[in-house]
């Protein structure tokens, strides 16, 4: 099971779609608004192990590689160019190269890595139809461009093909010199071009006589905002406040410059056991939901 | 009650030297199932397009277009939408978005009903439309016979009073299209849902027809209910009568004196009955008629021998396809399995077939946009193929005709090259050869179905083929481009081009062939030369076989029967 990927076929993904987006929201957002190291690298484990999860032990080399990459390349960019901080540890030239560039650099690849391995995930689990309803949601229309764009992609694909083929059949295209080919290929993007707007005259026939256009427009969808859903973002609103709180009163922030500060928090030693453990129990919340959705599956499949 | 009033409607496109309507009056009840039909460019379109609002053409205009005695222009949008649902020619450019759910909704979210209210409908259309199973599928994955049904399906989730149907199923195979006008005619009946379609496959629309409408050059040549329209164009001997279809054509109308002409095959055979009835007494004509029969029948056994190859001479082969074996993927299914196939130089070779049958597969390794995986194919030297897609569009790079066959000639090979002067003279000649001379400074975007069609072939004939290989060619044309069609094809084959064409017009391979193959399942299954061909088919041949072959086995077009017919019928009389 777990080797080839949960993908989308899993409890969290079969959500109302504005609870899990409301959740991948919180966790990037605090995420991007944090830079203690221990927030990072949690919010960092979570997404990889929820990746892998997701899209299955391929994915595990993705990760590494994006996460290495980008570490190194901020790290040193910020090692590297930003001369703040305290303690040096060399000179080039007569730029300071400091401790705590790099630290923060260091932190800075944690919370960009933690940030995309999420939208990865947001990706698997918000499919177009999802996206349809949230941005329809928001502004129908907005919906409804991005299902024509949905819709258009295929489309454009199968008529790039046909395209290809037709002239390769009367023995264009095959060429080998550079300049022939991008010739050829700026034509065959005007064939395509011309064929589609020709198109998309009967498209827009077919939109204005089912009415578009009329003003009140609804945008319709297939979801049901069930119990699960409701228990669901309870619990993420809950835990929320407490990780908004946390947040506000610096909890999840250190100081970089001039030298590591990491007191700087507003709140009590107990108040950051409560920001720590509630912003745990978020993270964990799409894993634990699949973990039990699939242990229930197995359950269910064993009794028959 | 009157549903649709047209007075004395003329109307004229801008820049445009003649009349597109002129002087139509037409009145359509409630629950009229009239179906509209003419020559492409006859002004069926442009007369349905001003029955709906929201699709009236910019042009000049006189007369009036009542819907329920409101003026058309006067409607109010929400009722023009709900009420009219007009569905097009081309499933695939109609579709708005993404997902089959969606695209049922579209119309019930422009009228912004809320979301409960769109999930029944929507429910209620997929049951109808037995588009269940389907539901939450792309649109991408759908086969075009699905997508013109969606498209019908979610026009009609508004719940309208008039459905109007631009010529909807002429770019869909023959079992799709007949699906297709079967459900429109069911909506006529369980719904009582007014219909107007305009079609070119008359034999499946005439037996729904309450009235046929044909227009011609912008004018109601005749209307009234479609036996009474047959025997009038026949009697004007106008060239519309060619459009009937041939189950109306096989009799003159001195074999059905008194009757109404038959519009379905079984309607066809008990006429024939009445006419025959007569003949069965008479010995001589018994005679004769057996004679026929079993010679029709040892046509039939040679050509129903298991060995389909043929064994043509090393010289008059163009092409030798020797078991052939494709398959698209590793894991997939072979779509070709162990092909035998030789093209004599010269002939017009009809490959037919069904859906998924892997007929436009041999096509494309015939072209060689595809290797096989095994066996060869083997062209004789000096072979130039040329491939006409489907869509004519994927081909057109220029803005007038005359360029686009110009273009055709840039990038000829080495060796190959001509001057100004032969390449104009060479574009002249296919202009010419292709019957679109008139057309030269048109925009090929602007040309009709058929006339792309012909453009197409004159482009890829440019670079002088001898191999011409087609793709569906008679799809979405009127029969009158098709005879054209078939008259420029075999003008090529008499000049020593090689046509090889894919297709499901069983109507238009019986006249026109040379030979026949019936491809099923990665295979040639039978082949012959037409006649013999389609004689030896109990199914899969012509309407004119079908509705004869009790009598006589040994005619498969129409205009054979016709002349048996009407031989049959005078002494009758």
């Amino acid at each position: 099971m777990f080797s080839e990927g949960i993908k989308d076929h899993n409890t969290f993904a079969q959500l109302h779609p504005v609870v899990t987006t409301a959740w991948f929201l919180l966790v990037t957002g605090v995420t991007m608004f944090s830079n203690a190291p221990w927030v990072l690298g949690l919010s960092l484990v979570l997404a990889t192990v929820y990746r892998i999860l997701l899209n299955g032990k391929k994915d595990l080399k993705g990760s590494i590689i994006l996460i290495a990459g980008a570490t190194v390349l901020v790290t040193l960019i910020n090692g590297l160019f930003t001369h703040n901080g305290a303690t040096v540890l060399f000179y080039i030239g007569s730029n300071r190269i400091t401790w705590e560039a790099f630290a923060f650099g260091l932190g800075m690849s944690m919370m960009f890595s933690a940030v995309a391995q999420w939208l990865i995930c947001f990706s698997v689990i918000t499919t177009s139809d999802k996206m349809i309803y949230i941005f329809g949601a928001v502004l129908p229309v907005i919906g409804l461009v991005l299902s024509i764009i949905f819709r258009s992609i295929p489309l454009l694909r199968k008529r790039f093909s046909d395209i290809d083929a037709a002239q390769k059949a009367m023995g264009r295209g095959q060429s080998k010199g550079l300049i022939r080919r991008g010739r050829q290929l700026i034509k065959e993007i005007s064939i395509l071009t011309a064929w589609s707007l020709e198109a998309s005259i009967d498209t827009a026939d077919s939109m204005t006589a089912r009415g578009y256009g009329l003003h009140g427009r609804t945008s319709f969808h297939l979801y049901r905002f069930e119990r699960r859903d409701f228990l669901s973002i309870s619990y993420i609103a809950a835990l929320a406040v407490a990780v908004i709180v946390g947040c506000i009163k610096n909890a999840s922030r250190i100081y970089y410059y001039p030298t590591i500060r990491t007191d700087i928090s507003m709140m009590a030693e107990a108040g950051r056991i409560l920001f720590m453990t509630a912003f745990i129990l978020l993270l964990i919340f799409p894993v634990l939901t699949d973990l039990f959705g699939e242990y229930a599956w197995r359950k269910y499949e064993s009794t028959i | 009650m009157e549903k649709i009033r047209i007075d004395n409607l003329t109307f004229q496109y801008p820049l445009s030297e003649t009349l597109a309507l002129s002087g139509i009056t037409l009145s359509i009840q409630e629950s009229e199932f009239v179906v509209a039909c003419g020559k492409s460019g006859c002004g069926k379109s442009t007369l349905l397009r001003q029955m709906k609002k929201a699709l009236v053409p910019y042009g000049e205009k006189s007369g009036e277009v009542r819907y329920e005695g409101e003026l058309v222009e006067e409607l109010d949008p929400r009722k023009d939408a709900s009420e009219i649902g007009f569905v097009l020619q081309n499933p695939e450019s109609q579709i708005v978005t993404d997902k089959v759910w969606h695209e049922l909704a579209f119309g019930l979210e422009s009228l912004g009903l809320p979301n409960s209210v769109i999930k029944r409908r929507v429910a209620e259309m997929a049951s109808y439309f037995g588009i269940n199973s389907w539901f939450r599928k792309d649109v991408a994955s759908l086969s075009g016979g699905q997508k013109q049904m969606l498209n019908l399906a979610s026009v009609m989730a508004m719940q309208p009073k008039v459905l109007i149907l631009d010529e909807p199923a002429s770019q869909l195979d023959p079992i799709a299209a007949t699906d297709f006008l079967n459900t429109v005619y069911r909506i006529n009946r369980d719904l009582g849902t007014t219909v107007i379609i305009s079609e070119h496959r008359l034999e499946d629309v005439f037996p729904m027809a309450d009235r046929v409408v044909v227009l011609d050059k912008g004018q109601v040549l005749v209307e009234g209910d479609p036996s009474f329209v047959a025997k009038d164009l026949e009697n004007r001997k106008h060239p519309m009568y060619y459009g009937m279809p041939s189950v109306m054509r096989s009799f003159p109308k001195e074999a059905a004196e008194g009757e109404k002409l038959p519009l379905t095959i079984r309607e066809g055979r008990l006429l024939l009955e009445k006419i025959m009835a007569g003949k069965e007494q008479d010995p001589s004509e018994k005679g004769k008629k057996e004679n026929t029969y079993s010679h029709a029948d040892t046509e039939t056994d040679e050509t129903g021998d298991t060995d389909v190859r043929r064994r043509l001479k090393k010289e008059e082969r163009s092409v030798q396809v020797k078991e052939l074996y494709f398959r698209y993927e590793r894991t997939a299914e072979p779509v070709i399995r162990g092909l035998n196939l030789e093209i004599a130089t010269g002939e017009l070779f009809c490959l037919l077939g069904g859906n998924g049958s892997g007929k436009s597969t041999t096509l494309k390794l015939l072209a060689g946009l595809l290797k096989p995986q095994r066996g060869k194919i083997e062209r004789r030297d000096g072979i130039i193929s040329a491939l006409v897609p489907q869509d004519p569009q994927a081909l057109f790079t220029e803005i007038t005709v005359e360029e686009e066959v110009l273009e055709g000639m840039a990038d000829m090979g080495a060796g190959r090259q001509l001057d100004d002067g032969q390449k104009v003279e060479r574009v002249n000649d296919l202009l010419a050869l292709m019957e679109i001379e008139h057309l030269r400074k048109a925009n090929p975007y602007d040309l009709s179905g058929g006339e792309q069609q012909r453009l197409a072939i004159a482009k890829v004939m440019a670079f002088e083929p001898n191999l011409l290989l087609l793709d569906e060619p008679t799809k979405g044309l009127d029969p009158f481009f098709k005879r054209t069609l078939g008259g420029i094809l075999k003008k090529l084959t008499g000049n020593g081009t090689t046509v090889f064409m894919v297709s499901h017009d069983i109507d238009f391979c019986a006249q026109y062939a040379d030979i026949c193959a019936m491809f099923f399942d990665g295979d040639i299954t039978s082949l012959g030369p037409a006649k013999s061909f389609f004689c030896g088919n109990s199914y899969y041949t012509t309407s004119a076989n079908r509705l004869v072959r009790r009598w006589r086995n040994d005619i498969i077009t129409c205009e054979e029967a016709r002349e048996w017919i009407g031989g049959q019928a005078k002494p009758f009389k």
